[in-house]
């Protein structure tokens, strides 16, 4: 998939029009205008925006005023966890509009029918312009334009506080501006719904002075937390529908299998249920979940499919991606800070460092296994009841499975397990199947994938592997940096269901692919170390393993996972810059604040060196230890700036080199995302990316043979229990000046790893460069 | 001819519960105070569906449950996992399935006070045990304290008052179980420390209580502000 770059930003200027009179009530409804052809070429030819099936008087809104004084935004983004929408959104919206937060009282979000822009659940505060901000500034000068004729006053002698609009003596309540008419603000638009990025509010609207923000920077709780804590709130889980089948479905054998005979439902135990098969997609379904479950077993059991060998196994995965993968037909990706002679700097080095870093499989591995609700109905219309991070994406990749349009299929979308980007591009693995099943038998069908079908058989976070290069010149500072990542396509969106049907579907990875098809690896890490002199940075991509032996052209399904691609490139020159710090004889902190001039890199490093208790030396430690029984203490640090925001860990950990175990026991972690918008909510999304990235760091690792991922549940996948945590420390560095708020969800679970690796060589003098860090794989480095 | 019209009428309330639940979200805590009555109606049309129709159609013996101190009566097989009755017939939401294996506990409730794992435990193997799901935290809460009825209705349990204002769950799957679990161990232990609460999480159960999302030190943070109100007691 190629990089997500910043969309071309054009003054456009909003129109208000007048609807007709509105007996009861009245409401300024903010709905917008597409202009120009999608952002996409490819797409251009296409329709970019669906009719809506519902209420077509709601499709396109994003706010509504309402005459009662209360507010109603929506957004095509559906949390699932952040908090984002509920807290951040409403903040920024009550900003931008001057009102309270409680007064909106609404937030939709998701639907596709009911909210407005599409686009996955990702970059929620979109580099401080998400969509939200600007339909809010868009709407908050059509209200002062309302405001400015009621009251006689011009435009620029108003203020406006809690929503009431005062100047020339006067005031108003947007409420009463509002009242007894209909109002249709229109603004512009650009993208495709139905595109993984959606739709983008365009122009330049006035916003609302940082200086005088009330709102923004207060630890506004989260409306849904409550609700989900008092059991009030209903998941996609939840989802009962009139005459609704429970169905399981029977996965093949393999990754390359096929179909040979399906199984016979035993009657005799299991009356009311019925097998499904459509081409290599076979599905139990009963009345009765139960039944379902245990028909679903008998059936397995009883089917046959073919057998299919065309993985390298992970025991040799390493191998297979450096000798066998094919890196020379997708076209090579360059960083945007490539500059000087890397090759002739690296010949005449003082001296050098080069290394290779590999990078294993992780699973998304949602706390509850993927499930969806269909119901297709006579008519052919589709409805998908499920948790969804880009429902609009699904609908399309539905609509395609069906040979249909997208105005037939609406998804609605509820709560459920995280499950950290796998859905961003569509799908997270049963909702096609749930669509398949309904359409077979006429009724409402909810397919419920069991934790062993959400390890083997949904994507998963791409392997990769990088080759750096670091020469150091006579100071110890470095004067070329040359890296070349090695990855295999991250994004697959293909609906599985649909694949194993023989249905229509995106096409499968390949180096001529759209923005999201493509092999490309895009580079993702942005350079923050601009005084190196020399750089070259190149990104390299190739098919999924296994894709083009299996005969269903299914391998290992990659995608993107939070922190995408960064993590993967960001774990390789974080670890290769504290390694160059040792060759350098210099502390690794230090070493990167002289490594680079951006303010903010260096506040985080300095907040980190400050709140971990960082004592300034270089690594190795002296007197460190690789053997014995007793724990050799070291810390490392690492850096990244994602989504506009800058970001520094320490990690302080204990190793037993005996046993190759790692405890970490200090995390400390800080961020500078520009103004903080919710300190509460960035702090909890900050310790919990935290605590995953101690997961990535030390336990997670796909497993497979030649033929299927071979882990089933929480034993052969773990994850860190509570006693697996450190103390952790986060430092919110609020930073108005930037004039914008940074991402706050991702980088937290990539820091940890480089950090952990580079805290490992500072206890004991050796390096290890494969993630995971598992005791048997440190034993083995500590002991050779 | 009125067992379809028993069913019709189920399915129909049950939607229009779904949605009204999904408005009320959507009003974030406006209109929340109906809520309580629906789910009341709602479990009295299913107990009558049950009755009514699921006798003759899945032939399975009728057990009692005692459900957040109401007594069900439910027709399950044999090996039916509780989590199956307590979702599909009983129309409880707080447990969740997680892994069916017991190896998470996003499916936990206490029994006789004790956190078990639903997803493996026969509903007919807890049959005249007393069975609390996270919907019934605020009534064993009220019934420990003697609270009256009118201040029972107003009152959340200790353990849900810290998880939104300590702002605990992220995703917040797992967290049913894990409130389960906070309730387990500050019955037992009013005052634990972080060892003690890493130890009940990580040990006391049938497999450690898993978070995805990282929240173990927001739980730990509420475990103790729970352990706070509950000490002030109220």
């Amino acid at each position: 998939m190629a990089t997500m770059s910043e969309k071309p930003r054009t003054a456009f200027g909003p129109t208000l029009s007048r609807r007709q009179f509105v007996k009861a009530g009245g409401a300024l409804v903010v709905g917008f205008k597409l202009i120009g052809p999608g952002l996409l070429k490819a797409d251009s030819a296409k329709p970019v925006l669906y009719k809506n099936s519902l209420d077509p008087a709601l499709a396109s809104s994003w706010i509504e005023i309402h005459s009662d004084n209360t507010v109603l935004i929506r957004t095509g983004k559906s949390d699932f966890g952040q908090g984002s929408t509920f807290t951040a959104y409403r903040q920024i919206v009550a900003e931008e509009l001057s009102v309270s937060f409680e007064a909106i009282t609404t937030v939709i979000s998701g639907h596709t029918d009911q909210t407005p822009d599409g686009s996955g659940a990702f970059d929620f505060l979109g580099h401080g312009t998400p969509n939200i901000r600007k339909a809010a500034a868009y709407t908050y000068q059509a209200l002062l334009d309302l405001a400015s004729e009621r009251l006689g006053v011009s435009k620029d002698k108003l203020s406006v506080k809690d929503g009431i609009v005062s100047g020339g003596g006067g005031n108003i309540s947007y409420g009463d501006l509002v009242k007894n008419q209909q109002l249709k603000l229109t603004i512009p638009v650009s993208g495709n719904l139905t595109s993984i990025m959606g739709l983008t509010i365009e122009g330049n609207p006035p916003m609302k002075a940082i200086g005088n923000y009330t709102i923004i920077g207060k630890s506004f709780k989260n409306s849904i937390i409550s609700s989900k804590v008092r059991a009030q709130e209903i998941w996609a889980t939840d989802v009962r529908l009139p005459g609704m089948l429970h169905a399981r479905v029977v996965h093949p054998k393999t990754l390359g299998s096929t179909l040979v005979s399906a199984g016979q439902i035993d009657k005799t135990k299991f009356p009311n249920s019925q097998v499904i098969v459509k081409g290599n997609l076979v599905g139990v379904l009963a009345p009765i979940e139960w039944e379902a479950i245990q028909a679903a077993e008998q059936v397995a059991s009883a089917t046959k499919w073919t057998d299919w060998k065309g993985l390298p196994g992970n025991e040799k995965l390493y191998k297979h991606l450096r000798e066998e993968a094919d890196w020379t037909s997708t076209t090579v990706t360059h960083g945007e800070a490539n500059k000087g002679d890397v090759s002739a700097t690296l010949a005449s080095a003082h001296k050098k460092h080069s290394a290779t870093y590999q990078f294993s499989y992780m699973k998304h591995a949602p706390i509850g296994p993927t499930m969806a609700v269909a119901d297709v109905k006579p008519d052919g219309t589709v409805h998908i009841y499920a948790h969804n991070q880009n429902p609009q994406a699904l609908r399309g990749e539905i609509a395609m499975m069906l040979k249909t349009t997208p105005d037939h299929v609406i998804v609605h979308s509820y709560p459920g397990p995280g499950h950290y980007g796998r859905s961003n591009g569509g799908n997270a693995g049963a909702e096609d199947e749930a669509v398949l099943f309904s359409q077979a038998v006429g009724k409402p069908v909810r397919v419920q994938w069991m934790r062993a079908d959400d390890l083997q058989w949904s994507t998963q976070s791409s392997a990769s592997y990088s080759d750096i290069q670091i020469a150091l010149d006579e100071r110890g500072k470095i004067a070329a940096y040359q890296v070349d990542h090695f990855m295999p396509a991250m994004q697959d969106d293909r609906p599985i269901g649909a694949v194993l049907a023989g249905l229509p579907t995106m096409a499968a990875p390949n180096p001529h692919g759209d923005f999201v098809t493509n092999t490309a690896n895009g580079l993702e890490d942005p350079w923050v170390y601009a005084p190196i002199p020399n750089v070259a940075e190149h990104g390299r991509g190739t098919y999924q393993v296994g894709e083009r032996t299996s005969p269903i052209a299914v391998g290992l399904r990659d995608h993107s996972m939070r922190t995408p691609g960064q993590f993967q490139q960001n774990y390789p020159r974080e670890l290769a810059i504290s390694e160059a710090a040792a060759l350098a004889g210099a502390d690794a902190i230090q070493f990167r604040i002289d490594h680079t001039s951006e303010e903010r890199a260096i506040a985080v490093l300095k907040a980190v060196r400050d709140a971990s208790g960082w004592d300034t030396r270089p690594s190795p430690r002296p007197g460190g230890v690789s053997t014995g029984t007793q724990p050799a203490r070291g810390r490392g640090v690492s850096l990244m700036l994602r989504s506009g925001s800058y970001w520094a860990c320490v990690c302080q950990i204990a190793v037993t080199p005996s046993t190759g175990k790692i405890a970490i026991e200090k995390y400390t972690i800080a961020v500078d995302p520009g103004i903080v918008v919710n300190p509460l909510q960035l702090k909890r999304n900050a310790e919990g990316g935290a605590i995953m990235g101690i997961s990535h760091a030390l336990f997670e690792e796909l497993l497979f043979n030649e033929s299927s991922i071979t882990q089933d549940d929480w034993i052969s996948y773990p994850i860190p229990t509570m006693s697996d945590i450190p103390e952790i420390k986060v430092v919110l560095l609020n930073n108005p000046k930037v004039g914008a708020y940074g991402g706050g969800s991702e980088a937290a679970n990539a820091l940890a790893a480089p950090a952990i690796a580079a805290a490992l060589h500072d206890a004991t003098g050796k390096i290890l460069r494969r993630l995971p860090l598992k005791p048997a794989y440190v034993q083995a480095i500590l002991h050779a | 001819m009125p067992k379809l019209h028993v069913e019709f009428l189920c399915v129909a309330y049950h939607t229009f519960l779904v949605l009204s639940l999904r408005e009320s979200r959507r009003a974030l805590g406006v209109g929340r105070e109906y809520v309580g009555t629906l789910e009341f109606v709602t479990s009295v049309i299913y107990n009558l569906r049950n009755f009514v129709l699921n006798a003759p159609l899945k032939g399975f013996p009728m057990v009692t449950l005692n459900v957040n101190g109401v007594r069900r009566e439910v027709q399950v097989a044999d090996d039916m996992p509780l989590l199956y009755v307590l979702r599909n017939d009983l129309q409880l939401i707080g447990p969740q399935f997680g892994c069916g294996l017991a190896q998470c506990g996003a499916c936990a409730v206490l029994v006789d006070g004790k956190e078990v794992r639903s997803c493996v435990t026969p509903a007919a193997s807890v049959t005249g045990q007393e069975i609390t799901t996270l919907e019934g935290l605020p009534a064993r809460w009220a019934k420990q304290k003697g609270l009256s009825s009118e201040e029972a209705k107003n009152t959340l349990h200790p353990v849900q008052q810290a998880w939104i204002e300590e702002q605990t769950p992220q995703c917040g799957f797992c967290q049913n179980g894990m409130m389960i679990k906070a309730t387990e161990l500050l019955e037992s232990n009013p005052n634990p420390t972080v060892g003690q609460i890493k130890d009940a999480f990580t040990n006391s159960g049938p497999s450690p209580n898993l978070c995805r999302c990282g929240t173990y030190l927001a739980i730990i943070e509420a475990v103790q502000h729970a352990a706070t109100i509950m000490a002030k007691g109220r």
